[in-house]
C-alpha cells in the first residue's frame, strides 16, 4: 500500500506539474513549488470534506482525488506548450544542468552528509515506533482516530485540550496512514518536507540573485540544523509550518515583483494552508502583507476579495469549529489572558510583561546556551548561532545604511528572524528554554543572510573555510542522532531482533526513549503483542494521569484496536484498561473522568487480570479475553522474553509452592510463577497488583489463603516458608492464612 | 580607487573574522553538549576495532 499512496500522490502532483507548464510559468523550481503546494492543498481539502461527511474510506479518498488531477491535467493540456516541445523532457534537462552547475565539491560534500543523515531518520522510522511526546498525545491520536472512524471531528477536549488546535499538518501526515493503516514509517513523514524546505530556501536565494553554488550550500544546512533534523523523526508540525511560512514568503515576493494573480492565489493559499496548522500562523502571516498589500492593484476589490477567500478556504475551517462548537476560535488559546506562570507574577504576565521578563535571559544567555539542542523541541545549531546570526546583523545594517526602495522585499524577509524571537520571547519564562521550535524559520531567514554573506566575500580562500567550517559543524551536528533521546534514532537492537526473527512490537524499542515513554512501555508493548495478529481488535480505555495521558500506542502498531476515550460519549464494553500514573501509591481519578472509576478501582475490578504492572502503568485484560489459548500463548513468550530470570526463579520455586494456593505479586516474579502454571496448564492463581493493592486485591477475592513475595500481608497470619535470591537480592515467600 | 578596494577587503576580512569568532565564542560555550555524542562514537569505534 506504501506504492499506492506515492502513486496517487504523484498522479496529483503531476497533474499540477502540467497545469504549470505553460510558456507563462517562469522556471522549473516554481513550478515544483507551486505543483507541492497545490499538492498538499488538494490532500488537506480532500481529506476534510471526506471525513466531515463521514466518508474518509481509502477507495472514495483515491477516486475524489484521481479524478480531481484528471479534470487538472484536462484544463492543463489546453494551456500547454504550444510549440509542440515535449516539456518534461526540457524541464528535466534544464533541471539537470542546474543540479550540476550547483553542485561544487562542498555543495556535494554536504548534500551527502544530508543524504546520509535523513537515510538514518528515514531507517530510524522504520524500525522504532512513533516516539514524540506531543505526537504521542494528540497529534497521532487524531490522525488514527479519523482512520479508524472514517470522519473528522473534535474530539473529546475535555480530556485534551489540544484536540481543539487546527489540523491541516496532520491531515498530511494522515495521508500515508490512510493507505498503510499502520504506525510503522508514521515518523517520517516529516522527511519529505524538510526536502521541499530545502528547495524553498534555495528558490528564495535564487529571487535575490544569490549564485547557484551559494544558493543550494546555505539552503542544504537548513536541512542540518539540529532542530529540524530532530524533529523530521517525529510528527511535530513545525518543520511543515515553518516551510509554508517560507512559502508564503516566496510566493508574496513573486508577487510584489510581478503582480501575477497566480502568484496572489498561490501566497493566500499557502497562508491559509499554514494558518489551518497553528495556532501562532496568523501572527506570522502579518509581517509579509507587506508586500502584498503594496503591490494589491488600487480599485480592483476582485484580487483582494478572492485572496482572503482563499485564506479562509484553506485556514478557516477549525476556527469556526472552534466559535461555533466551543464559543471561542482560539480554544484553548487565551492569547489577551495573564498566562499564569508564577514566575513574573503570582496571576502571570502578559505577553508584553512576558517579553520583558525573557529579554535580558535571552540576551545574555541564550545565542551562548542554544537551549534545546539535541531534542525536538529546539536547539538553532552551530552554523546558526555561529554563522548565520553574525551574517544577519551584517546584512541587515547594510540593508539599512544603504536603503533604496527595491530593498524592501530583503528587508521583509530579514525582518522575520527579529520576529520569531519575539515570538519565543512573548511565552510564559518557565517553558522558554524549549520552544525553539515554533521559531525554526529563523534558521532559513539566518541562512539567507549567510548566503548573501557568502555571495560578497569574493575571497576564494575565505568563503572556502567557512564552508569546510560549515561542514565540520554539520558533522558534530549530525552526532546528535547518536545520543538524542528526544526523540531517539538507535535502533540496532530492533535490527537484531528482526534479524533473530523475534516477535517483538515496535513499542519495545521505546526502552531507549525519552523517560516519559520508557515507563508507559510495558502496558502499550504488552497490548500491542495480544492483539497485533487479530484484526478485530480490542476496545481500550485509557485511564491516566493528566501528565500521562498518551493514547497513540494504545491504537497498536496496526492500529487495530478502538481507544474507547476519544469516542464522544467515553462509554462502551471494555476489554481492557492502561492505566498511566504517576505515583502507584495514589491512584486517583484519571484525566477527564469525573465521575468514572479511579484508577484504584479499576485495578480491583474483578473481571480484569493485570497483565502487566510496573511504577507507572498497568495493563487489565478481561478475563475472557486473558483465558483464550492464544492470548495465552503470545503472554507466555513475552514473560519467558521480557523477564527470563524471574521465570529461572519460578522453576527453582514451583516445586516448594501449593499449586491450589493464589498468589498475590507485586514483583516480576509474579510473572514467572504465571509463565511456568500457563505451560503446566493450570488455572490461573497469580494475582499481580501494585504492593499497596495486595490486601484489596486480597479481600475482593476473599481468600483464606495465598502466597506474597517480599511481604507478608496485614490481617493474615503469615509465615515465611522459602528464601532465595533474585537478581542478587533476598527474596522471600509468605504463605498467609486468615486468622 | 585603491582606496575603495582596500575597503572592500578590510570590510571582508571583519566579516570574516567575525563568523570565526562567532563560531569559536557559541561553539566553545555549547561544546558540552555535544561531548557525549563524541564519547559514544569513540566508543563504538573503539568497540568495531576490537
Amino acid at each position: 500500500m506504501e506504492m499506492g499512496c506515492l502513486f496517487v500522490t504523484l498522479a496529483i502532483f503531476s497533474s499540477y506539474y502540467v497545469l504549470f507548464s505553460s510558456p507563462r510559468t517562469e522556471s522549473v523550481l516554481h513550478r515544483l513549488l507551486s505543483s507541492s503546494v497545490l499538492t498538499c492543498a488538494q490532500i488537506i481539502l480532500t481529506e476534510l470534506v471526506l471525513g466531515l461527511v463521514h466518508q474518509l474510506y481509502l477507495f472514495p479518498v483515491i477516486i475524489v482525488n484521481l479524478s480531481i488531477s484528471g479534470l487538472v491535467v484536462m484544463m492543463g493540456r489546453r494551456s500547454v506548450r504550444n510549440d509542440g516541445s515535449p516539456f518534461l523532457r526540457k524541464d528535466l534537462l534544464r533541471g539537470m544542468d542546474a543540479v550540476r552547475a550547483s553542485l561544487d565539491v562542498p555543495a556535494a560534500v554536504l548534500g551527502s552528509i544530508v543524504l546520509l543523515a535523513y537515510a538514518w531518520v528515514l531507517v530510524a522510522s522504520y524500525y522504532l515506533p512513533p516516539r514524540g511526546i506531543d505526537d504521542l498525545a494528540y497529534h497521532l491520536p487524531a490522525v488514527f482516530e479519523y482512520v479508524r472512524s472514517h470522519e473528522i471531528r473534535l474530539l473529546p477536549v475535555t480530556t485534551m485540550q489540544p484536540f481543539a488546535y487546527p489540523e491541516n499538518a496532520e491531515l498530511l501526515f494522515l495521508w500515508p496512514v490512510l493507505f498503510t493503516h499502520d504506525q510503522r514509517m508514521v515518523d517520517g513523514a516529516n522527511v519529505p518536507f524538510v526536502l521541499l524546505s530545502v528547495l524553498t530556501i534555495y528558490a528564495l536565494l535564487r529571487r535575490f540573485s544569490l549564485s547557484r553554488k551559494n544558493s543550494v550550500f546555505a539552503a542544504l544546512l537548513y536541512a542540518l540544523c539540529p532542530v529540524v533534523l530532530m524533529q523530521a523523526g517525529v510528527n511535530y508540525v513545525d518543520i511543515i509550518v515553518s516551510l509554508f511560512l517560507l512559502l508564503s514568503l516566496y510566493f508574496a515576493l513573486l508577487y510584489h515583483e510581478h503582480r501575477r494573480p497566480g502568484d496572489l492565489f498561490l501566497a493566500g493559499l499557502t497562508i491559509g494552508l499554514m494558518c489551518g496548522m497553528k495556532y501562532t500562523a496568523p501572527f506570522l502571516a502579518l509581517p509579509l502583507q507587506l508586500l502584498i498589500l503594496t503591490a494589491l492593484p488600487k480599485g480592483k476589490w476582485r484580487h483582494a476579495l478572492g485572496y482572503v477567500s482563499v485564506i479562509v478556504l484553506a485556514g478557516g475551517w477549525w476556527y469556526l469549529r472552534n466559535a461555533v462548537m466551543l464559543g471561542e476560535p482560539l480554544y484553548p488559546m487565551h492569547f489577551q489572558s495573564p498566562v499564569p506562570d508564577g514566575l513574573v507574577n503570582a496571576r502571570g504576565g502578559s505577553v508584553l510583561q512576558n517579553i520583558g521578563y525573557n529579554l535580558p535571559y535571552w540576551l545574555v544567555r541564550y545565542p551562548l546556551l542554544d537551549s534545546g539542542v539535541g531534542t525536538y523541541d529546539g536547539g538553532f545549531g552551530l552554523v546558526f548561532w555561529g554563522m548565520c546570526f553574525s551574517s544577519w546583523i551584517y546584512a541587515t545594517f547594510r540593508s539599512t545604511f544603504t536603503f533604496r526602495r527595491p530593498d524592501i522585499p530583503k528587508l521583509v524577509v530579514l525582518a522575520y528572524l527579529p520576529s520569531g524571537f519575539l515570538l519565543l520571547l512573548a511565552f510564559p519564562p518557565r517553558v522558554v528554554d524549549f520552544n525553539g521550535r515554533l521559531a525554526m524559520f529563523v534558521v532559513a531567514i539566518g541562512l539567507f543572510a549567510f548566503g548573501e554573506v557568502l555571495q560578497r566575500m569574493a575571497n576564494e580562500l575565505y568563503r572556502a573555510v567557512i564552508k569546510g567550517i560549515c561542514i565540520a559543524l554539520s558533522l558534530i551536528t549530525v552526532s546528535l542522532l547518536f545520543v538524542s533521546v528526544q526523540p531517539g534514532y538507535l535502533f540496532g537492537g530492533a535490527m537484531s531482533d528482526r534479524r533473530h526473527r523475534v516477535e517483538a512490537s515496535e513499542f519495545k524499542y521505546l526502552a531507549g526513549s525519552a523517560e516519559l515513554h520508557s515507563v508507559l512501555r510495558p502496558a502499550w508493548e504488552a497490548l500491542d503483542l495480544l492483539t497485533r495478529d487479530d484484526p478485530a481488535g480490542l476496545n481500550c480505555l485509557v485511564a491516566s494521569d493528566p501528565p500521562l495521558y498518551s493514547p497513540s500506542p494504545v491504537y497498536g502498531s496496526r492500529l487495530q484496536n478502538r481507544v474507547l476515550n476519544m469516542s464522544n460519549d467515553g462509554r462502551g464494553p471494555v476489554d481492557a484498561y492502561v492505566c498511566t500514573y504517576l505515583d502507584k501509591d495514589r491512584l486517583e481519578h484519571p484525566a477527564g473522568a469525573s465521575g468514572a472509576p479511579t484508577i484504584r478501582d479499576i485495578m480491583a475490578m474483578p473481571d480484569y487480570l493485570a497483565v502487566v504492572q510496573s511504577e507507572h502503568c498497568c495493563l487489565m485484560l478481561r478475563r475472557t479475553i486473558f483465558e483464550q489459548p492464544e492470548k495465552q500463548r503470545v503472554l507466555r513468550a513475552y514473560y519467558r522474553a521480557e523477564w527470563p530470570e524471574a521465570v529461572k526463579a519460578a522453576e527453582r520455586l514451583d516445586t516448594k509452592l501449593d499449586a491450589n494456593i493464589a498468589i498475590i505479586a507485586s514483583g516480576e516474579i509474579g510473572y514467572g510463577v504465571r509463565c511456568i502454571d500457563m505451560e503446566k496448564k493450570r488455572p490461573d492463581r497469580v494475582y499481580v497488583t501494585p504492593d499497596k493493592m495486595m490486601e484489596v486485591i486480597a479481600e475482593r477475592e476473599n481468600m483464606r489463603q495465598c502466597y506474597t513475595f517480599q511481604r507478608p500481608l496485614s490481617g493474615y497470619r503469615s509465615r515465611k516458608i522459602w528464601q532465595g535470591v533474585y537478581q542478587n537480592k533476598d527474596i522471600e515467600v509468605y504463605l498467609n492464612r486468615r486468622s | 580607487m585603491s582606496k575603495g578596494i582596500d575597503r572592500g577587503r578590510i570590510e571582508m576580512l571583519a566579516l570574516f573574522i567575525m563568523l570565526i569568532m562567532g563560531t569559536i565564542l557559541h561553539g566553545s560555550s555549547v561544546a558540552r553538549i555535544y561531548l557525549p555524542a563524541f564519547r559514544y562514537i569513540g566508543a563504538l569505534l573503539t568497540g568495531v576495532m576490537r
